[in-house]
């Protein structure tokens, strides 16, 4: 009974490992093979069966890419700037309208809130195309404006995340400010924000990915070449050297490296802003 | 004391204004502009040069065979397409959740490609669906199978798709694992001690404990397929003959290509009604399935 | 009170404050649209403008052809030094609808470049400036174009664009594959100056070679590992400039007088059975899948080395440069007669332009003499503008000849909107599988006769 019982636990350990490992080859398969097709030479790219490993390790696309789309470190800048903006903007305007509705007793603030939430609930891209209106008539078409402005006024999202955060910190803190003579705003920033400290770096971690990420606003709303975030300059460079697979393979690493090491370090924060909102929505 | 209160709610107002202002300029306005184009003729985007037709832009939908063919393949991938993705998220989850050595390892790299920027992740599966010289294809003849036209024919498409979806659910695998971590061990425990099978367990524990988080995430997913557009753009164009063309796709082709804002208007408030629709239906039909700790059922 | 105050200044604060950063963002916008410079009118614009002005050029092209672009642009700078123009580079496959959101968003470039396939979608729009006036009160010597080329860029009898060169379309092959015995195991020869399709698929069976060498046809061959091929033609996604003139060349038409489709005809259903036959049973043609493999374009297959002969543009000879490809170049393969398509791209100027005198004196440069010579120098585009024809052939040499040659085979088949919807939305989707063998050829022919009805 023993050994048979052993026997089925070293199978299904077995097993384990070997979905395991399909999981993983799922998931950083592709990655990998982004890492081969770019350190191989144009050549090498159109052979079949394709090569795993590139026969010769060559950073020949990066030189090509670079000298083709010198754009390439402004885009960078670029996505570095708005996200930077994007992700100070929503940590100063969601916790600030968080603190509202956590801290206040108003006849309106239920309402509002539920407002809020409803809000989580449209569909983005259904905005998309009025918003495109909107912005032509403020002639924010072909400006950063229409990436950054609405994260200075506050994401559901985020209000939400700040909200229940806030809702931890005890009232007693609130009630001594006051005593001591302080306002609403003392408690804000004395009391509430420096003891929020893990969720504004989540938030500000999560905001600054997303908008990274962000692929349909930019694509929508930038038009000239030089305004371009990275990711709008990746497609734009699809567009123009469709057959130089080492160039796209390294284009599309030098997009992933800094979001990569920012989540090496702060895979923590990342972990927590998910599941922050996934287990309590 | 009134006067205090009074002066609180202004605060309060204050707190919350770039939120109150962001609501205003960012959603109302957008809607109001969508709901007035959806009845003129307007072909350039906000342009103010127009006639109002009525519902004639409803009715032009309606009778338009690509537009049906973008709420199909939408279709597909809501009712195909979400319970799919979000098995494959739950049974990763439960994979990552297994008790062995060297997990942790395993579970630095699923998150990974959720970070990767769309286009990016067009590029790679590009190059790894190429049907020519795709590693993919590559691995596939090592075991004799003649080379698949993943992106490039109606039938795989889809599915491709979908699988890049897989590849991508790191959010949701990651909303998984904290709900199952969340199971309190003793209930596990009482079962092994009545005998439980392994299956049983996750069916008659697992499953109604993380059931808030399943709703959640097939919310999620339920909104953003019917939303889909970049992955149909970038990997295929919405082809071949339109397999791939999805409803936002339509929108967006109908505003900018076709010349049609105002049918671009009418498409997005039956996306947004149907949208609506959708997940009202998932939330009162969750009210059977999902267990809330603490309320009995809720 | 005095806390409320307080908060005033401060949310009005961080509101600058955000403000201020977005300014950042778009600070040196000079052409928004929405800035406050003085327009300038168009009698100011025969003496040179006193202040410097800035305006935008927007063009499509690959990243050698905006390079080159870029070249043009400054030698107008330098001959204009109160000019400053900024050259808006796009890929094709953005390009108009990014117009479409440039139009709506009041951000049009001062001067773009036009298809001839696209002016009459967007002339509808009233996005081009009518240049007619602007023409004449400059005296721009209109006899120097010709007037079938001004004429595809008019609307409703009007110049809305100025034709800038004369691309046309014609057949390369990659002559390096042909002289390398490895490539070339069986010795194919290059295809003569006007090929008819039995030659060119009788040298495309001999350069098509499976992983053992041996050719479609022969036995043995293995159509699953191809590994070069004779030919790369999707004419389902290329029924302007290639499917087209193969109709005609068989006798037969795209679109009837009538505006209905004419692909039931039995002239064009030989002329899509043949290359339904090469791809599909002959295995000499890439499929779509295999061209998307290469890279996805017909038109630079020689580029990759893997495939012998594809049909192409004037102005991919820079790809094929790029690429270090040593070319040959004949006339568009025949069924009856030689054919070919002349795709003249133009110039525009926007109808809102805020710097009408520096946007026309741009424009005028690029269509006239001087622009046109400087373009024809560099060898890589066929000048629309007479002036600049014998600089052409100088820079470009006999080489080049046939491009001229070429023009007297072009067919003449304006654009509708519904030909440009036909050609660049519909057809693709619906034609690029079923004429590569894969699908229901009537069943899309119905399909797509229904679309542009």
């Amino acid at each position: 009974m023993n050994v048979s019982y052993k026997r089925s636990k070293a199978a299904s350990k077995a097993l384990s490992y070997i979905l395991l490992i399909g999981v993983l080859a799922l998931f950083t398969g592709p990655l990998l093979w982004m890492l081969s097709t770019m350190l191989k030479t144009k050549a090498e790219t159109y052979k079949y069966p394709p090569s795993l490993f590139p026969e010769t390790v060559t950073f020949e696309a990066f030189e090509r890419l670079f000298t083709l789309q010198p754009l390439m470190w402004q885009w960078i800048g670029n996505s570095v700037l708005i996200s930077v903006l994007v992700a100070l903007g929503t940590v100063v305007s969601s916790s600030l309208a968080a603190y509202g509705f956590a801290r206040f007793d108003n006849r309106a603030k239920n309402g509002l809130f539920f407002i809020v939430l409803i809000t989580l609930m449209i569909p983005a891209s259904v905005m998309i195309v009025p918003s495109f209106v909107l912005y032509t008539k403020l002639g924010w078409i072909d400006t950063w404006l229409p990436l950054i402005v609405p994260a200075w006024l506050g994401g559901a999202y985020y209000i939400f995340l700040f909200r229940q955060f806030f809702m931890t910190i005890p009232r007693e803190l609130d009630e001594a400010t006051y005593l001591d003579g302080g306002g609403r705003f003392t408690v804000y920033s004395r009391i509430v924000m420096p003891l929020s400290k893990p969720i504004i770096i989540t938030a500000s971690i999560f905001a600054f990915v997303y908008s990274w990420l962000d692929f349909l606003g930019p694509f929508l709303y930038l038009k000239s070449s030089e305004n371009y975030t990275l990711s709008v300059g990746l497609q734009f460079l699809i567009g123009q050297t469709s057959q130089d697979f080492p160039a796209l393979a390294a284009g599309a690493f030098i997009s992933i490296l800094p979001i990569g090491v920012i989540y090496f370090f702060a895979q923590r924060y990342i972990v927590e802003g998910v599941v922050l909102t996934g287990s309590k929505g | 004391m009134i006067s205090s209160k009074r002066l609180d709610g202004w605060k309060f107002l204050l707190f919350i204004a770039p939120w109150l202002i962001g609501f205003t300029i960012f959603f109302l306005l957008p809607f109001g502009t969508a709901v007035f184009y959806a009845f003129t003729d307007a072909r350039l985007p906000g342009s103010t040069d127009f006639n109002f037709i009525g519902m004639s832009n409803f009715s032009t939908l309606m009778g338009d065979p690509i537009f049906g063919k973008s709420v199909a393949n939408t279709i597909y991938f809501v009712l195909l397409g979400v319970p799919i993705v979000t098995t494959g998220m739950l049974l990763i989850a439960l994979l990552l959740n297994l008790d062995v050595k060297g997990i942790a390892l395993f579970r630095t790299f699923y998150y990974l490609p959720t970070l990767v920027p769309i286009v990016a992740t067009v590029i790679i599966w590009r190059l790894v669906f190429n049907s020519e010289f795709g590693v993919l294809n590559g691995f596939l003849g090592l075991f004799g199978m003649g080379k698949v036209n993943w992106l490039g024919g109606a039938g795989m498409i889809k599915p491709v798709i979908i699988l890049l979806q897989i590849w991508i659910s790191g959010s949701g695998v990651l909303i998984f694992l904290a709900a199952l971590k969340g199971v309190p061990s003793h209930l596990y425990e009482a079962a092994l001690i009545d005998g439980a099978s392994r299956i049983r367990r996750f069916f008659s524990i697992t499953l109604p404990m993380i059931s808030p988080s399943i709703l959640f995430v097939l919310v999620i997913q339920t909104m953003y397929n019917f939303q889909m557009f970049t992955e149909a753009m970038l990997l295929s164009n919405g082809g071949p003959n339109y397999a791939s063309y999805t409803y936002v796709f339509h929108i967006y082709k109908a505003a900018f290509t076709d010349l049609k804002f105002s049918m671009a208007m009418a498409q997005s408030i039956i996306l947004f009604a149907m949208i609506l629709a959708v997940t009202m239906f998932i939330l009162k039909a969750s009210n059977r399935f999902v267990y809330y700790e603490g309320e009995g059922r809720g | 009170m005095k806390v409320s105050r307080k908060w005033v200044w401060i949310v009005s604060l961080m509101f600058v404050f955000s403000m201020v950063m977005m300014g950042c963002g778009s600070g040196d916008k000079n052409n928004g649209g929405n800035t406050n410079q003085p327009s300038e009118t168009a009698g100011e614009g025969t003496k040179a403008p006193e202040d410097k002005v800035s305006i935008t050029y927007s063009q499509w092209g690959t990243a050698e052809e905006l390079q080159r672009v870029q070249e043009l642009l400054d030698q107008f700078m330098a001959a204009n030094p109160n000019i400053t123009v900024k050259l808006e580079g796009k890929d094709w496959g953005s390009y108009w609808d990014g117009l479409t959101a440039n139009a709506a968003g009041g951000t049009l470039p001062d001067v773009l470049k036009t298809s001839y396939a696209f002016i009459e979608k967007y002339a509808e729009l009233g996005i081009f400036k009518e240049l007619d006036g602007l023409l004449g009160s400059n005296s721009f010597p209109l006899a120097d174009v010709d007037p079938s080329l001004l004429g595809l860029h008019q609307y409703q009898g009007k110049q809305v664009s100025m034709p800038i060169d004369a691309n046309v379309i014609v057949f390369y092959y990659n002559k390096g594959l042909f002289d390398n015995p490895e490539t070339n195991p069986k010795g194919a020869v290059y295809p003569g100056m006007e090929p008819t399709w039995q030659e060119v698929a009788d040298i495309a069976t001999k350069m098509t070679l499976d992983a053992n060498n041996k050719n479609p046809g022969e036995d043995g061959f293995d159509k699953g590992s191809i590994k070069q091929w004779g030919l790369s033609l999707v004419p389902g996604s290329t029924m302007d400039w290639f499917l087209e003139p193969m109709l005609w060349s068989n006798g037969g038409k795209l679109i009837n007088d009538d505006g209905t489709l004419a692909l039931d005809t039995p002239e064009a259903q030989e002329v899509l059975n043949y290359f339904i036959d090469m791809t599909k049973n002959s295995n000499i043609n890439t499929t779509p899948a295999q061209m998307e493999g290469l890279g996805g374009q017909a038109n630079l297959g020689i580029t990759t080395g893997k495939v012998a002969m594809n049909a192409g543009g004037s102005w991919n000879t820079t790809h094929y440069k790029e690429a270090g490809i040593t070319y040959g170049i004949t006339h568009l393969p025949k069924f009856k007669t030689t054919q070919t398509v002349v795709q003249p791209a133009g110039v525009a100027m926007s109808a809102s332009t805020k710097h009408e005198a520096a946007a026309y004196k741009l424009l005028s440069w690029l269509a006239g003499s001087d622009g046109q010579t400087a373009l024809a120098k560099q060898g890589f585009s066929i000048p629309a503008n007479k002036q600049a024809a014998s600089a052409y052939l100088e820079t470009a040499g006999s080489e080049f000849q046939i491009f001229l040659d070429a023009q007297q085979y072009g067919i003449v088949s304006p654009f509708t909107v519904k030909k440009t919807d036909l050609v660049w939305t519909y057809g693709e989707q619906v034609m690029k599988n079923p004429l590569a063998g894969d699908g229901d050829l009537a069943a899309a022919i119905a399909d797509l006769a229904s679309k542009i009805q």
